[in-house]
């Protein structure tokens, strides 16, 4: 290994290990973000949705038709 | 409370597959999917029977209980209903029905199959009632119109029966009397039979 190459390095790994941390920190900003985004979301649980059935004419009808 | 049921009458289906058309054309299902389907068992030899096949809307839904994401969910009928919006087309819940109902847009592996596609009972989705966003994800809302699903309304032999689970019963229950027979109430056991005191 050349001396050159030796002063080099030090200064190719400081690079990468700046850059690593930053891709980190992004990641756990966006993680965050997603987080956010997941909790603003309309989550369905049981009764989301009330009672739509009734009992109507229509629906009365149709039942005395069955019945043949 | 009325929990809403189907039942499929075998004595009486005549293989006519008009409830599959039917809610094909009222909901605007996309092409690949069948929301309804009728199979035939036997085909061709002694006991033959057609019986009218989708979901079931199960009283302790399997599909719920696997689907990773909780996009399925039942409402205060009982009907099973599931969110597109939140649907990751995993796949989970058609490995977990056992009326192979949910379906899927695009044949693919996990997550490639595009949003789950089910009946509905004709009661649409979590967005408001009769929305156009409703309509294109779900299909019409014909129990918030006070009607119930078309597939069992237009039935012409009333082999489906679709509605209060007790009227339906009943209704099965008058005919097995009249004719001093019936095939059993095809599915029923697998869908509404109470599990851990749940119903």
């Amino acid at each position: 290994m050349s001396k050159n190459e030796t002063l080099k390095s030090p200064g190719r790994r400081a690079f990468f290990k700046k850059a690593g941390v930053g891709a980190g920190a992004a990641g756990v900003v966006a993680a965050g973000l997603s987080g956010n985004s997941a909790k603003a979301e309309v989550k369905p649980g049981k009764g989301f949705k009330k009672s739509a059935y009734q009992e109507t004419e229509h629906v009365k009808k149709y039942y005395e038709l069955a019945r043949f | 409370m009325a929990r809403m049921k189907f039942l499929c009458d075998a004595e009486r289906c005549i293989e006519c597959n008009a409830c599959t058309v039917a809610c094909k054309n009222e909901h605007e299902v996309p092409w690949g999917i069948t929301r309804r389907r009728v199979v035939t068992i036997n085909d061709g030899r002694p006991g033959e029977r057609s019986i009218s096949v989708a979901c079931m809307h199960c009283s302790d839904a399997p599909c719920i209980a696997v689907c990773p994401v909780d996009c399925i969910y039942q409402t205060e009928d009982g009907v099973v209903l599931h969110s597109k919006d939140l649907c990751i087309g995993c796949g989970y819940c058609f490995y977990a029905c056992p009326f192979g109902a949910p379906q899927y847009p695009q044949a693919g592996n996990y997550g490639s199959r595009g949003k789950m596609d089910k009946c509905t009972f004709c009661n649409g989705g979590p967005e408001e009632d009769h929305s156009d966003a409703e309509f294109q994800k779900y299909g019409r809302n014909r129990l918030a119109e006070g009607k119930l699903p078309l597939c069992a309304e237009m039935c012409s032999t009333k082999a489906l029966l679709a509605g209060d689970g007790e009227k339906v019963s009943d209704i099965y229950r008058e005919r097995v009397v009249a004719r001093g027979f019936g095939s059993g109430a095809w599915g029923w056991g697998t869908a509404y039979q109470i599990k851990g005191g749940r119903i």
